[in-house]
Formats: C-alpha cells, sequence, structure tokens
C-alpha cells in the first residue's frame, strides 16, 4: 500500500465510486474490492445444451481445427489464420485467404469464445457452430464445399474413428464437424496472466503503473464501457470512428444507423501479443490505439455515445500500456495435434 | 361466475396490460425475457440504463427500430402481426428477449 494518496473516481454501473489509494483508505479499498471483482475469471467453461461438451469431441475438433485438408487447396487450416502461437490470430493486418489472396478484415482471436453471443466482426452467425462453418465454405477462404469435404474426411480412417468415438452413429456430416469444431474452440480460453494474480490478492503480481492503468481503463479513460468484465468485452457493436468507411461492418448485417461502420467488440485478453489492431488491422501498436481513442476517432452519427475522447498524458498512457500488458498470460505453449493419415499412408 | 369475480378478473386483465408492455432495459437486461401480447399491442421501451441502447424487432417483412435510446429515453414498438418475435439491443445483443403475440 502506497502512503501517497491518490484518487480516481469511477463510473460504474451507475454509481460514482471514489478510490482512493491510500494508506487508511478502508471505504476506498472496498469500492476497489468491488471494481476488481468485476473482472475475476469465471470457474467453469459454458457448453450449450445442444452441443454439450465431450473430450472425443473436443478432440475431434483440435484435429479438424489444425488440418489443412479442410481447405480446398488442402493448404489452409484454420490454425493457419488462428495460429496459437500468435494468441490465435496471425500477426498481418487482414487476414490471407485461398490463393493467398488478403482478406478485408483482421484475424480475431478464438480465445474466450464459448461466452459469445454473435460471432465474427459483423455478428452474422448466431452460434459458434455456425461459425465454424463458415471460413471453411467461403470462397475467399478456405473455398472447402461441404458435401467435398464430407467425402475427403470419410476416406480417411483415422477420422471415422475419430467422428465415431464423438458422435456414435451420427457419421461424418456438417453438423458433426461444426459440433466438434466448436466444441474444441469453446476449450481455448486464455490462460491466468499476471491481471488475475493481482484480482485474486496478489499485490506484486502487477506494477503499481499497471494498478494506476487499471484505474484510468475504468475511469478517464472510459475504456471499460465496452471491453467490461473478465475477459474485456461487452460482446457488442460499436462504431469507433476507425477513418476507414469501405467497410459497413454490422451494418452489412443489421442495416440501423447505429450499425453503420460498428464492429463487435473485441476481448483484450493477450491483446499485447495480437498485434495489429482494430477490425481492419490499422494500427500497429498499442499507442496508435491509445491514441486513436483519446483524440482520433471520426465524429460522425454512428459514432458510439461511448467512444468519448479523454485526456491523455504521456504517464497515463505508459500506465494504460502496462495494464494492457498484463493481460498477456505466461504462455504455456500449444501443442499441434499429430494428424490422422489420409488411406494410402495407414495401410 | 359471479358478479364480483368477473369484475376482479377484468380489473388484473387491465392492470397486467399497463403494467407487463412497460419493458425496462436496465444492468444491459430486459426487465423480462418473454411477454405475451395482443396483435395491435404496444410494447414501451424504458432506457433505465448508464448506456444507450437500440431496441429493434425483426418482424415477417421489416425491421421495427427504436433507433438510438439514450438514457432516461422511453421508445414504444407496435406488433402488428401475430406470432412469435426476438427482440434485442442492436448495440448489445446479450440483451434479447422474446414477444409472442396472439390474436
Amino acid at each position: 500500500v502506497t502512503s501517497r494518496a491518490t484518487t480516481a473516481v469511477l463510473l460504474l454501473s451507475g454509481i460514482w465510486v471514489a478510490i482512493v489509494a491510500s494508506a487508511d483508505g478502508a471505504a476506498a479499498g472496498d469500492d476497489l474490492a468491488a471494481l476488481k471483482a468485476k473482472y475475476r475469471r469465471p470457474e467453469a467453461v459454458p457448453f450449450p445444451e445442444d452441443n454439450p461438451h465431450s473430450e472425443a469431441k473436443a478432440r475431434l475438433g483440435e484435429l479438424l481445427f489444425f488440418d489443412p485438408r479442410l481447405s480446398r487447396d488442402d493448404d489452409i487450416s484454420c490454425a493457419t489464420c488462428h495460429d496459437p502461437s500468435l494468441a490465435w490470430e496471425d500477426g498481418q493486418p487482414t487476414g490471407v485467404g485461398a490463393a493467398a489472396k488478403p482478406l478485408r478484415r483482421h484475424t480475431p482471436s478464438i480465445l474466450n469464445l464459448a461466452w459469445g453471443e454473435l460471432y465474427f466482426w459483423d455478428g452474422r452467425a448466431t452460434s459458434l457452430e455456425e461459425q465454424a462453418l463458415g471460413p471453411i465454405q467461403s470462397d475467399v477462404e478456405m473455398a472447402q464445399p461441404l458435401d467435398e469435404l464430407q467425402t475427403e474426411l470419410r476416406a480417411i480412417p483415422g477420422y471415422r474413428r475419430a467422428f465415431e468415438a464423438a458422435f456414435p452413429g451420427a457419421g461424418i456430416t456438417p453438423d458433426t464437424i461444426a459440433k466438434a469444431i466448436a466444441t474444441f474452440e469453446r476449450t481455448v480460453v486464455s490462460d491466468t496472466a499476471p491481471f488475475d494474480r493481482w484480482i485474486e490478492g496478489d499485490e506484486t503480481a502487477i506494477g503499481e503503473s499497471a494498478k494506476r492503468g487499471f484505474i484510468a481503463f475504468n475511469a478517464s479513460a472510459g475504456c471499460a464501457a465496452c471491453h467490461s468484465g473478465w475477459s474485456f468485452t461487452d460482446h457488442g457493436f460499436h462504431d469507433v470512428g476507425l477513418p476507414n468507411e469501405n467497410d459497413l461492418g454490422r451494418f452489412e448485417r443489421l442495416p440501423l444507423p447505429a450499425m453503420k461502420f460498428a464492429f463487435k467488440t473485441p476481448g483484450l485478453r493477450d491483446i499485447a501479443r495480437r498485434a495489429p489492431y482494430m477490425h481492419d488491422g490499422s494500427m500497429a501498436t498499442l499507442d496508435a490505439v491509445i491514441e486513436h481513442y483519446a483524440r482520433g476517432m471520426a465524429n460522425r452519427p454512428s459514432l458510439s455515445p461511448l467512444a468519448k475522447p479523454f485526456e491523455l498524458s504521456a504517464a497515463m498512457k505508459t500506465d494504460l500500456i502496462a495494464f494492457l500488458e498484463s493481460l498477456s498470460a505466461d504462455g504455456a505453449a500449444v501443442t499441434p495435434p499429430i494428424l490422422p493419415g489420409d488411406e494410402a499412408s495407414t495401410q | 361466475m359471479t358478479l364480483f369475480a368477473a369484475i376482479g378478473a377484468l380489473a388484473a386483465t387491465a392492470a397486467a396490460a399497463s403494467v407487463n408492455n412497460v419493458i425496462s432495459q436496465k444492468g444491459k437486461q430486459f426487465s423480462l425475457p418473454e411477454l405475451d401480447i395482443h396483435q395491435g399491442d404496444s410494447v414501451v421501451y424504458m432506457n433505465d440504463d448508464v448506456v444507450a441502447h437500440n431496441v429493434y424487432v425483426a418482424f415477417n417483412d421489416s425491421i421495427a427500430d427504436t433507433g438510438l435510446q439514450a438514457p432516461g429515453e422511453s421508445a414504444s414498438v407496435t406488433f402488428h402481426q401475430t406470432g412469435e418475435f426476438a427482440v434485442r439491443c442492436a448495440i448489445h445483443p446479450n440483451m434479447k428477449m422474446t414477444v409472442r403475440v396472439g390474436e
């Protein structure tokens, strides 16, 4: 506990809360404790009733996720773009699809999708199962018709066995392919980060700069208005004033004025490893992102009322970046699975 | 049914209609997960929250849109079609409820 008193005022759930970081601020400590409680990790991963978890299903989904044979030219797997080495993104401004052609949007991370509501930057899929089949079939992504994919997978003995173990008697169908991939994706949860240890009470887990950054994130910078909760997303759609007006975002799927240039709020777990940033990958650094929100947003009718410019000092920016870096997990290695060989290789 | 019982039933119906057709939006949630109304009824959506919301309903051939609702504002949606309709906040898709419209 520092003896130097610093005060911040937070707007939390409609209640103004004064936080005084001082040796004798018992009431203020309670307020900070209440704020920190909003960021506590959930204890279990939710799975839908119509696709409950099983180990066999998750293992099969992992095989499919890492298998380039899911693409037309057998050269792109889900993991090609959603690379676990890069926090399940690809490190590119925008994704690269079939025939190495660039896509128009940044590859989003698949971290913590089990808690999602709508999927893709524009929310066009209403379930993770629906989402899972989208890029496979998309002409500009993996470009694989599902009937051809079924035929291809049915010819692989290892997949026949894996599907039978995961879905006894159901066979290899678009439904079982989607359910397996979605089940695996739901198991992809961001690992514990220094921030989590601080939330659980270890005051040494993050530095004082990151703690100040957490307060600024919730208060003066207003980031938590959208980047809320333990995974730092409200799962909502907001126009955050990027200058790129070539992509209408959510408006393409839901043509309401407020949805113009609106994109889904990305979670911020492992965000320091996920450059470049924004739905179009137009910002190379967290520094640039913070500058944009502080004083760079395009003022237009659809701009989210939550997107408010704020006073930004160099010290505050340093604190915000320190806080965001504290969201990076310690980085347990992900080992890609051994894929089942085709008929010829297993005879 | 006795006269008093009949009046009581009518009063209960009227009270239910006037109360149940107002939905509050607070804590990024609708106050009810589902609502039964009659064709032609309206539902008033109050924004009792600290952030803006934008209620919409996808009807069979059109979308009803309240537009952006600042905190404290309300907007009404009239249900002209019978059936079951999903009501959502366009900004916060976790906010959803079902309105069943009978004849």
